[in-house]
């Protein structure tokens, strides 16, 4: 019984913690518009990141309006591997009475999970007082005017600084439905102020007053430079607003809803960009000087919230031997008016110029401190004061003293550092400290290289000619190559000049056959002849050549009618010795050969005055 | 017989010259000797004037204008130190003796070398270029021509690999420009490189002795002489600035 009872109790807890440990998640509301009069609507969007499957609310219990569900919007977007998603319900509200409302925070469960919007604030007028609602969409939200959604903000933490104070200050770009270009960095007019130079900006959005803006953000930084009352700004922004240019009607409705669509706005480039200046308000800033009372004697100005750590090391040395002393202040403040007091040169203690370095939200001083004498037991401490923006108080923050152990000089052997002849440093035993004496070099002693002047090189013939040589060279190697790939490629030109060898060949050949008395060889000799001069020199195919082909081509090329008639006589000449060799004569031949030396000559000589 | 005569006048004259020239040789050896002696002995003004003798016989050479130029440190002539020096640079511009030197005189007068004052690109080709004699450099020049015309013949008959041949004669082409430039620069500064000689040279504006001083260059400084008028140089300071000042006061290189 007791253990049943036990059971039951635990069960019953169970239940109750269960509830209690379903999740929470946050739903974001957001509005298109948040001043409309009665009768008018806005469209709101419940938007869900990182899941698809929540259902439509109900939104039948929200003061002064009436909801009416449109539908679902999905989103899915991968970057670097990683999916999310989200799910927005678009709702339209119509106003049905005037006042102030504020719209959230809608609460709903599902499947497990409570979910907790935002709230946003709407104002609707009586319906005669209401601002007249725009047909055109490319104005954006309907009752917002350009200037609440365009529109640049200026901030600063605190209105009351410390003279040398730094403090940030932020220029915020707010853009809602336009389409803003060419934003350049904000100017603010700063006098009694010293401003540093804007970082890069930071976009991102953000819904204010249920308005989902684009922010473009600008930092930089400022302190004052004298105390006094001042204004700061305003901060003047200049940019480019692409507006929808008024399209022209067609005299065609189909035409018209055809062409007037914004693709082919888009496409066409029907915007226009028109410049304008936006202006944040001005600040009015009190620049303070800090209060002398309190103020210790090594304050240098430094102003903000800072820490130091210092070390010093090594802490046994010998007598000479450099120790390290550094010191890092960190923290939020005016970096450039942080000095740290300098060790000063003793008997017993030498002293160098410590080395600044700094990087944001720190600087480091690094001195080198070189014990004199073993009666040295430490390093003297550091302090470093600076005023406490955040506290309004002054601090002084002391690190050290250092204690360091210094070898008497008997126990260690005295040594230099000394620059080697290949860099570096090297340890040597020294004896009293010297000086280096410095002069010129000696003389040299040999005479080579000293003999009758001559002339330079680039005055050298001899150079000059290699170099005309070369080039020469060049330029009658790259000649050959230029006339030999000629000929490979240009069979006309080739066979052009191939032409008066042939003719002297086969002429030399028809000389010998026509002393020898060989007929039939002398004009098969002379055919082919006047065929491979022909046809090498105007370019027709050798084999085959007759009388009839070559002779179009021989009038083209102004041949006399008397030559055209001598050329023919020869080809008639070599088919008559062909086909009725009876007929041919001794006398003939001679004369034929005569012939054919002519045509050549003559064809060349026409050939060259061509 | 006539073959005999000629080839014997063809020995005898080519002995003569031969010994012609090695007697000039010996006399220029004991010449340089002797001048070296006067110097070990600190008499600077003697080894000056043996140095200078040589010179006016027609002898050149890196070790005669290093020596004389140390002979005019010594002397405490540190303007004709520096121009002897910058002689010595022109033939034997490696040699470290010749560099510290060069560089102590310079340290002395408080003067730097002439293309100092120049744009960026012409001291980095003067610097480039700094250890490379003229001659030298004039070889360099040739062999890199040489190079570039033997590209380009085997780019003609090597049509495989004419894409990567380009390359290299374009490649080529740029070192034979940047040489061309670097022998330029130093043929400009031996033809017309001057140093004052004098403990200051008054720079005017015109080639009259009551001109308006433009400004005034010390001992050592060195100059380019643009133009000779009557005894008169028009030079031009490393920063650009160009006036008159009397022959005396400077010493060309090519002196």
């Amino acid at each position: 019984m007791k253990l049943f009872r036990s059971f039951f109790i635990f069960i019953c807890a169970l239940l109750t913690v269960i509830p209690a440990s379903a999740k929470d998640a946050d739903f974001e509301i957001t509005v298109n518009r948040n001043r409309l009069a009665v009768g008018q609507t806005l469209q709101m969007n419940l938007m869900f990141r990182d899941s698809q499957d929540i259902p439509a609310v109900d939104l039948s219990g929200i003061d002064g309006f009436q909801a009416r569900y449109v539908g679902p919007s999905t989103n899915m977007t991968i970057v670097n591997g990683k999916m999310s998603s989200s799910v927005t319900h678009m709702y339209i509200l119509s106003a049905v009475s005037a006042g102030n409302f504020t719209i959230g925070p809608l609460r709903f469960e599902h499947k497990g999970v409570r979910y907790v919007s935002n709230s946003v604030a709407v104002t609707v007028s009586d319906a005669a007082v209401a601002p007249p609602q725009s047909t055109d969409s490319s104005s954006g939200d309907a009752g917002l005017k350009l200037n609440d959604r365009v529109f640049v903000v200026m901030e600063i933490p605190k209105k009351k600084l410390y003279l040398n104070e730094v403090v940030p200050v932020t220029v915020r770009l707010f853009v809602n439905q336009a389409s803003i270009r060419d934003v350049q960095y904000p100017e603010i007019s700063h006098d009694g102020f010293s401003l540093g130079q804007f970082d890069k900006p930071k976009q991102y959005q953000d819904v204010v007053g249920g308005i989902r803006y684009e922010i473009l953000e600008f930092s930089a930084e400022i302190f004052g430079l004298s105390t006094g009352d001042f204004k700061l700004g305003p901060a003047v922004l200049h940019c480019n607003l692409m507006i929808k240019k008024k399209s022209r009607r067609s005299f065609s409705g189909f035409a018209d809803d055809f062409f007037d669509s914004s693709v082919f706005d888009d496409f066409f480039g029907r915007y226009e960009s028109v410049p304008i200046v936006l202006k944040s308000t001005e600040i009015p800033v009190s620049v303070l000087q800090v209060p002398e009372e309190g103020k210790p004697s090594d304050f240098s100005g430094a102003m903000g919230e800072f820490r130091l750590e210092v070390v010093a090391g090594p802490g046994q040395v010998a007598v000479g031997d450099p120790v390290t002393v550094k010191a890092v202040v960190s923290g939020t403040g005016n970096f450039s008016s942080v000095v740290l007091p300098k060790f000063e040169n003793r008997g017993d203690l030498k002293v160098y110029d410590p080395k600044v370095t700094q990087e944001p939200g720190a600087k480091t001083f690094e001195q080198i401190v070189m014990p004199l004498s073993d009666s040295v037991k430490e390093i003297p401490a550091i302090s470093f004061s600076f005023f406490n923006t955040v506290t309004g108080q002054y601090e002084t923050l002391r690190r050290g003293p250092f204690p360091i152990s210094v070898l008497p000089q008997e126990k260690q052997q005295e040594s230099r550092l000394i620059e080697a002849a290949g860099g570096g440093d090297r340890q040597v035993p020294a004896g009293k400290p010297e000086t280096l004496g410095k002069d010129i070099v000696f003389i040299k002693e040999s005479v080579s290289g000293v003999g009758p002047s001559r002339r330079y090189a680039y005055e050298d013939p001899i150079i000059w000619a290699v170099w005309i040589f070369v080039t020469l060279l060049y330029g009658i190697l790259h000649g050959i190559y230029a006339w030999k790939k000629r000929l490979s490629t240009d069979t006309a030109f080739a066979g052009k000049l191939n032409a008066p060898k042939a003719a002297r060949r086969g002429i030399s050949a028809a000389q010998k056959y026509c002393s020898a008395g060989r007929q039939a060889e002398f004009f098969d000799a002379v055919f082919t002849t006047m065929q491979e001069y022909l046809g090498h020199k105007y370019h027709l195919p050798v084999k085959g050549l007759t009388f009839a082909n070559v002779r179009p081509v021989l009038e083209a090329q102004h041949v006399p009618a008397e030559w055209l008639g001598i050329i023919r006589e020869i080809f008639d000449a070599c088919d008559m010795a062909r086909y009725a060799p009876g007929r041919v004569s001794q006398d003939m031949v001679k004369d034929i050969l005569k012939k054919l030396q002519d045509v050549v000559q003559y064809l060349e000589k026409q050939g060259n005055k061509i | 017989m006539k073959t005999l005569k000629c080839a014997f006048f063809g020995i005898t004259f080519i002995l003569a010259l031969l010994s012609a020239a090695t007697a000039q040789s010996n006399g220029l050896t004991a010449g340089f000797a002797a001048a070296n002696e006067l110097y070990r002995h600190g008499n600077y003004t003697g080894a000056i004037a043996a140095y200078e003798h040589l010179r006016a016989d027609g002898a050149s050479g890196g070790g005669l204008y290093y020596n004389l130029a140390n002979s005019y440190m010594k002397a405490g002539m540190v303007g004709k130190a520096l121009v002897n020096y910058e002689r010595a640079r022109v033939i034997i511009p490696a040699d470290s003796d010749v560099k510290a030197n060069y560089a102590f005189a310079q340290n002395e007068a408080g003067t730097a070398s002439f293309y100092r004052g120049e744009p960026f690109l012409w001291r980095w080709i003067d610097r480039f270029f700094d250890g490379i004699s003229l001659n030298g450099l004039t070889v360099l020049l040739t062999v890199i021509w040489v190079v570039i015309a033997a590209l380009a013949v085997c780019r003609l008959f090597f049509k495989d690999i004419r894409r990567v041949l380009g390359g290299f004669i374009v490649f080529t082409a740029l070192c034979a420009v940047f040489c061309a430039a670097g022998l330029a620069h130093k043929v400009v500064w031996v033809k017309r490189g001057a140093v004052v000689i004098e403990k200051e040279a008054k720079v005017r504006f015109e080639p009259i002795p009551t001109a308006t001083e433009y400004y005034t260059l010390s001992e050592g400084s060195p100059v380019l002489v643009l133009e000779r008028n009557s005894g008169w140089y028009k030079v031009q300071r490393s920063d650009g600035k160009a006036g008159w000042v009397p022959q005396a006061t400077m010493e060309m290189l090519n002196e």
